[in-house]
C-alpha cells in the first residue's frame, strides 16, 4: 500500500517536473500578438521603409524591442532573442494581445458568468490542448463575450480572416509540414480553431463589458464561401510535393499554364490547391510547389506571347511537355526544382564567371504583399537573351504591376556590347515610372568571396550590372531581387553592384547588406559613378 | 698637405653646383618654362564641380544610413534600459547583463561608423581626383608643367596667382561632364 502510495507521488512529480520542462521549451521573452489586420512588415521601424512581409489578419507573431511605437516581429516559436532574427518591424498600435501568456487569469466567475454553452467552452479547451498545449488558458472565456463572439463569426464568415492556427502554422514549418497538425485544420475542425481564435480575441474583448451572444456559429464548420488565396499557374512542368523541401516525396506534376489555387507562401513554396478549393486549409492542399514557377496568369500570357512571337525562344516550355512525358515524375520533378537561378548561385562560387547560361527575369511591379516577400518570378530564358558578349543574370524589378504585364525593353538596351561608361543608357530615374517598372536589369555575377577563417563574416558578392543602373527605390528592389538569386540560406550577405564598363578595382556603385532572413541592414549607393549624371 | 686636401674636397662640389646653376640660367626660356609647378585645392574640386556635388550627397545619404543604424540602435538601448530598470530579482540581472551587452554593442557600431564615414570620405574623395586626373595631365601638357601637386598637406606655401590652377581644372573638368 504504501509503495503504490509512493509510485503514484513519485508519478505525480514526474507528470508536474514534464510539464514544467516544457514550459520551460516555449520562448521565455516577448509577447505574443496578433495583427488585427493585414499588416505589411516593415524592414525598420518606420512607416516609409521597405516592406519585406506582411502580416495576414488574425496571424499570431511574437513581438519585442518596442521603441517609438514599433515593434520587432517574430515568429512565435523563435526562441532566440535577437532582432536580427526579426523579420521586421509594424506599428505596435496594429496588433491585439494573444495568448495566454498576455491573458488574464480566468477568475471561476468569467468562467461562468458568460451565457455560454459548455460544447463551445469543450472546443476552446481542446483546441487549446491540441494546437498550443500550455500555451493556452483552458475554457477560459472573457466577462466582455460579445466581441469575441463577433470575431468568431467573422471568422466564419470570412474566410480570409483565419484563425490564429492556421495563420500560425503557416508561420511555422514544423506545424504546416506535420501532418498531424495538418489534419487538425480539417474542416471538421474549423469550429475548434475558431474557438480557438475566440480564446485569443478575449484581450480585446475584455474592453467592452456587454452580454453574451450566441457562439453557435462558431462551431460551424462552414467552408469558406469565398476563395482565398490566387490563381497561378506554372511557366514549366513543375512537382508538386509533400512537404515544402525538394527532397520530400514527389505528389504529381503540373503542366505549364495549369492552373492552380496557391496560399501559405513560406520558405520559398507555396500551398497548392485545386483551382475551385474553398477550403482555406492545408489539409486540403495538393501538396507545396515553388513560388517562384507559380506566375499570375498574366504574367505567364505576356511570356507566352513573348515566347510566340519568337522574339524568346522559351526552352523550358518548349521541350519540357514532350519530353517530360518519357520521364519518371520523380526525375522530371527533381530536375524542375532544381532551378536555374539557384544552379547559378551556386556556380558563382568561382570567382570571375565569365559564362553565366540564363537569366532571370524582372516581371514587373509586385503586388506590395508579394514583392518582398516572394522570390523574382524567374521565368527562365522568358526574356531576350541578350546577345551580349558577358552572358548576365537578370535580375527582376518586381515593382511592376502583376496586372499590367512588364513590356520586353528594347533589346537593345540589354544588347550594348560591353558599352562603355559614357555610352549607357540614362539611369531610371530620368524616366516615367511606367517606363521604370518595365525595367529589366541583367547582372553578372563577378566573384562570391567568404573569408573561411571568419565564419561570422559574411560573404560579398560583386555583380556587375549589364544594362542600365537604376537609382534609388528601383535599386533597392533591384538589389533585393539579386539577393533573392545568390543568397544561401542560413548566409548573410555583403552584395556589390557595379556598372558595366567599370574597371576592376573600382568602388562598387551600390553596397547593400543583407541579414540571413532578408533584411537590408544597410544600403548605400554612389551617384557619383554614374556617367550619365556627371 | 692636410689642410689643402681638405679644401679641394669642399670647392669641388660648390664648383659643380655653381657650374649647374649657371648652365641652368643659361637655359632658353622655353626650356625653362616646363619646369612649371601647378597646385591644385582638391577641396575646391569637390565643391565647384557637378561630379564633386554629387560625390558630398553620396557621402550625405551614406552618413544618414550610418545614422539610422546609430539611432535604432540607441533605442534599442533605451528600451532594454527601461525594461532593465523596471524589472527585479533575476529577471533584472538578466536585462542588465542583456543590457551591457547591447551597450558594448553601441559603442563598436558608433566607432564602426565614424571609421566607416572617413573611409568613405576618403575613397569618394579619391574617386572624384581621379576622374580629374585625365584632365590634369592635359592641363599639364598643354601649359607645360612638371609637377601638379593635389596634397595640401605637401604645400607650405602657394603663390596663387601663378601656380593655382584650381579654377582651370574645374572648368575642364565642367566642361567634359556635361
Amino acid at each position: 500500500m504504501r509503495n503504490s502510495l509512493l509510485c503514484i507521488i513519485v508519478l505525480t512529480c514526474a507528470v508536474l517536473l514534464g510539464a514544467g520542462s516544457s514550459l520551460a521549451q516555449d520562448p521565455a521573452w516577448g509577447r505574443l500578438r496578433v495583427a488585427t489586420k493585414a499588416l505589411p512588415v516593415r524592414e525598420n521601424p518606420d512607416a516609409k521603409s521597405t516592406t519585406v512581409r506582411t502580416l495576414k489578419a488574425g496571424q499570431l507573431v511574437r513581438v519585442d524591442f518596442e521603441a517609438n511605437g514599433w515593434v520587432a516581429v517574430f515568429s512565435p516559436t523563435e526562441n532566440k532573442r535577437a532582432e536580427s532574427k526579426a523579420w521586421g518591424y509594424v506599428p505596435l498600435n496594429q496588433l491585439r494581445l494573444a495568448g495566454a501568456l498576455d491573458l488574464p487569469r480566468p477568475t471561476p466567475s468569467s468562467v461562468r458568468a458568460p451565457m455560454q454553452p459548455m460544447e463551445v467552452t469543450k472546443e476552446h479547451s481542446k483546441a487549446a490542448e491540441s494546437h498550443q498545449g500550455e500555451e493556452q488558458p483552458k475554457a477560459e472565456l472573457p466577462s466582455k463575450r460579445d466581441v469575441a463572439v463577433k470575431s468568431a463569426s467573422k471568422i466564419v464568415a470570412e474566410p480570409k480572416t483565419e484563425p490564429d492556427a492556421v495563420a500560425a502554422s503557416a508561420d511555422n514549418p514544423k506545424l504546416a509540414d506535420n501532418p498531424k497538425l495538418a489534419d487538425n485544420t480539417k474542416p471538421a475542425d474549423t469550429a475548434k480553431l475558431a474557438g480557438k481564435a475566440n480564446v485569443a480575441e478575449k484581450p480585446v474583448a475584455k474592453a467592452k463589458p456587454a452580454p453574451v451572444a450566441k457562439p453557435a456559429p462558431v462551431a460551424k464548420p462552414a467552408p469558406s464561401p469565398k476563395p482565398f488565396g490566387e490563381i497561378r499557374v506554372p511557366d514549366r512542368d513543375l512537382a508538386i510535393r509533400a512537404k515544402r523541401t525538394k527532397e520530400s516525396e514527389f505528389v504529381t506534376l503540373l503542366r505549364p499554364g495549369q492552373r492552380v489555387r496557391v496560399d501559405f507562401q513560406e520558405d520559398g513554396f507555396y500551398a497548392v490547391f485545386a483551382p475551385d478549393e474553398k477550403v482555406r486549409s492545408l489539409s486540403t492542399a495538393l501538396g507545396y510547389s515553388r513560388d517562384k514557377y507559380l506566375l499570375t496568369e498574366k504574367e505567364y500570357a505576356s511570356i507566352s506571347k513573348e515566347s510566340a512571337t519568337g522574339k524568346v525562344a522559351d526552352k523550358a516550355v518548349d521541350k519540357t511537355p514532350g519530353k517530360a512525358a518519357d520521364k519518371s515524375p520523380e526525375k522530371i520533378a527533381d530536375k524542375d526544382v532544381d532551378t536555374a537561378v539557384e544552379k547559378l548561385a551556386e556556380k558563382a562560387v568561382a570567382p570571375e564567371k565569365t559564362k553565366v547560361p540564363e537569366k532571370a527575369k524582372a516581371t514587373g511591379k509586385a503586388k506590395e504583399k508579394s514583392s518582398a516577400d516572394k522570390p523574382a518570378p524567374a521565368p527562365i530564358s522568358a526574356l531576350p537573351h541578350a546577345s551580349v558578349h558577358t552572358p548576365a543574370h537578370s535580375s527582376a524589378n518586381s515593382t511592376a504591376p502583376a496586372a499590367s504585364p512588364a513590356p520586353t525593353p528594347a533589346p537593345t538596351a540589354i544588347k550594348q556590347p560591353a558599352p562603355t561608361a559614357i555610352k549607357q543608357p540614362a539611369p531610371i530615374a530620368s524616366k516615367p515610372p511606367a517606363e521604370e517598372a518595365a525595367e529589366v536589369v541583367t547582372y553578372t555575377v563577378l566573384s562570391r568571396r567568404s573569408d573561411p577563417l571568419r565564419p561570422l563574416v559574411a560573404p560579398i558578392v560583386r555583380v556587375r550590372l549589364e544594362s542600365a543602373p537604376p537609382v534609388g527605390e528601383a535599386l533597392r528592389r533591384v538589389v533585393r531581387e539579386i539577393w533573392k538569386a545568390e543568397r544561401r540560406k542560413g548566409e548573410d550577405m555583403q552584395l556589390e553592384v557595379y556598372l558595366m564598363g567599370t574597371e576592376a578595382g573600382s568602388l562598387a556603385y551600390a553596397v547593400a547588406r543583407f541579414t540571413e532572413d532578408g533584411r537590408l541592414r544597410e544600403f548605400w549607393w554612389r551617384e557619383s559613378l554614374l556617367p550619365a549624371k556627371n | 698637405m692636410y689642410y689643402g686636401l681638405m679644401i679641394q674636397r669642399r670647392i669641388v662640389p660648390l664648383t659643380f653646383a655653381a657650374a649647374m646653376l649657371a648652365l641652368v640660367l643659361c637655359l632658353p626660356a622655353p626650356a625653362r618654362a616646363e619646369q612649371k609647378i601647378g597646385y591644385v585645392n582638391p577641396q575646391r574640386v569637390v565643391n565647384e564641380t557637378r561630379l564633386g556635388q554629387t560625390a558630398k550627397a553620396d557621402l550625405a545619404r551614406y552618413v544618414q544610413d550610418k545614422e539610422r543604424m546609430a539611432r535604432e540602435s540607441a533605442a534599442q538601448l533605451t528600451a532594454l534600459r527601461k525594461e532593465a530598470d523596471a524589472a527585479t530579482g533575476q529577471d533584472r540581472a538578466r536585462r542588465e547583463d542583456a543590457l551591457r551587452r547591447k551597450a558594448v554593442q553601441h559603442e563598436a557600431l558608433l566607432a564602426e561608423n565614424a571609421r566607416e564615414i572617413r573611409a568613405e570620405e576618403t575613397r569618394l574623395l579619391h574617386y572624384v581626383m581621379r576622374r580629374a586626373e585625365s584632365v590634369l595631365e592635359e592641363i599639364g601638357k598643354k601649359g607645360g608643367y612638371a609637377l601638379i601637386l593635389i596634397d595640401p598637406n605637401v604645400v607650405g606655401y602657394v603663390d596663387k596667382a601663378s601656380v593655382d590652377i584650381t579654377d582651370r581644372v574645374v572648368r575642364e573638368l565642367e566642361g567634359r561632364t556635361k
